[in-house]
């Protein structure tokens, strides 16, 4: 009976380590994409020009070059 | 001995002098700008049955062409008599398929061969438009192009002949910043070049300019969006004139505008001056562009003459020479096209 309920803990311990591997792989794995899709976004950035550009202006680059637009500028 | 010395001191005094006068003949500073003339009341409606945004003016043979910054419609460029303003075609196609122009850009026109240049910034490419093509076939698509390249691509120029463009070329940075400089354009090998002068002032961001050619007078005029500055320079990129406004050296952040659009009507130079933000914010609190209201008017040697203040916000304008009129964009007229009349203004 006991060797029986023993054998069942270790089944359960060998389940509960599997879900935990396998919930790190998963978040590592979401972590990798997350930073693969930000530093994907922040390449094409133009550091000039965070929060891109209005219209009527001398020319503006927010992903490709914008004749006539300008690029925007945070107040002061 | 005495003698000697005296007059090495005296030669050397005319020397300092002459030098001083030349310098002082090519950099001239303006301060006062104040001959006002307000034609608010003498904007004439161009009416048109196209409803189109912001556009960018310009004329080319006996035509007025309206090219959309963002075209609502599936063609961009939009073709009127100049001189009646009557409607004749539109032209580029909108779109990604051949032939098709996907983000436009500005226009360049070689009067001798009858071409209108048109890039293309989404493609990285200028399209060939035969002006004749367009005429005759409203669905024209063009088939020649030259490739753009983000190291150097032309962006407003002029043709000095049948192959050769100038004007001023778009620097694109590995980290997406950008500044432009004069360059030259062989377009039968599609090699642009960095020539003429450049202000030592006007780097990076500052060196954004608007730019206009003059065949005619052997010059051609850059006229400075975030410095207070006008530079004249022969063909061959030699300075012929600075010309500093009140605004000089005042805008170390960037933030106000100076110059917008520039244009040339007989013996002058007539440009869109701001002085002031280049951004602010309207009514819904949402930040755009603020936009001058009036033109400043320069002789050819860069000499101020007066200011034109229209009392309505300029976004584009051209002129058309030959019937004496400023064409322009007003952002805030209910017909955004009108045109005053140059002849009562500039004799």
């Amino acid at each position: 009976m006991l060797a029986g309920t023993l054998s069942i803990n270790l089944k359960f311990e060998k389940i509960m380590r599997k879900k935990k591997k396998i919930l790190v792989f998963a978040a590592l794995v979401a972590f990798a994409i997350v930073g693969i899709t930000n530093a994907q976004a922040t390449k094409k950035i133009n550091p000039e020009c965070p929060n891109g550009c209005v219209a009527c202006g001398p020319g503006c680059v927010c992903n490709g070059y914008h004749q006539g637009l300008l690029e925007y500028q945070w107040p002061k | 001995m005495k003698n000697i010395n005296i007059l090495v001191f005296m030669l050397m005094l005319v020397m300092i002098t002459c030098k001083n006068s030349k310098k002082d003949e090519i950099e001239k500073f303006q301060k006062k700008r104040d001959n006002i003339i307000n034609v608010k009341g003498k904007i004439n409606d161009l009416k048109t049955e196209l409803v189109f945004g912001y556009s960018s003016l310009y004329i080319c043979d006996n035509l007025l062409i309206v090219m959309e910054m963002a075209p609502g419609g599936n063609k961009g460029i939009h073709l009127y008599d100049k001189n009646t303003f009557e409607y004749i075609t539109s032209s580029a196609i909108i779109g990604k398929g051949p032939g098709e122009v996907a983000r436009q850009g500005g226009i360049g026109f070689d009067s001798k061969d009858r071409v209108l240049w048109v890039s293309d910034h989404g493609k990285k490419l200028i399209w060939k438009f035969p002006l004749d093509s367009i005429l005759n076939n409203e669905m024209y698509k063009p088939t020649e192009k030259i490739n753009l390249f983000d190291e150097l691509f032309i962006e407003k120029y002029g043709f000095v002949n049948d192959s050769i463009a100038i004007g001023k070329a778009v620097r694109i940075h590995p980290n997406y910043s950008f500044d432009k400089v004069m360059a030259k354009l062989n377009i039968n090998n599609n090699v642009t070049e960095e020539y003429g002068y450049e202000h030592p002032e006007a780097t990076a961001k500052k060196s954004i300019s608007v730019f206009k050619l003059s065949t005619e007078n052997n010059f051609y005029v850059n006229c400075y969006f975030y410095c207070d500055l006008m530079t004249i320079c022969d063909l061959e990129g030699n300075l012929k004139k600075n010309i500093y406004g009140p605004g000089w050296l005042k805008n170390k952040d960037n933030r106000n505008a100076y110059f917008t659009e520039v244009d040339l009507y007989n013996k002058y130079i007539i440009a869109a001056y701001l002085g002031d933000e280049s951004i602010i914010f309207n009514e819904n609190k949402r930040p755009q562009s603020n936009l001058p209201s009036k033109f400043l008017v320069f002789d050819l040697d860069g000499e101020y003459q007066k200011t034109i203040d229209t009392g309505h916000k300029i976004a584009y304008f051209c002129i058309d020479s030959e019937n004496k009129r400023l064409i322009a964009y007003f952002d805030d007229r209910e017909n955004p096209l009108g045109y005053i009349d140059l002849q009562e203004i500039l004799n």
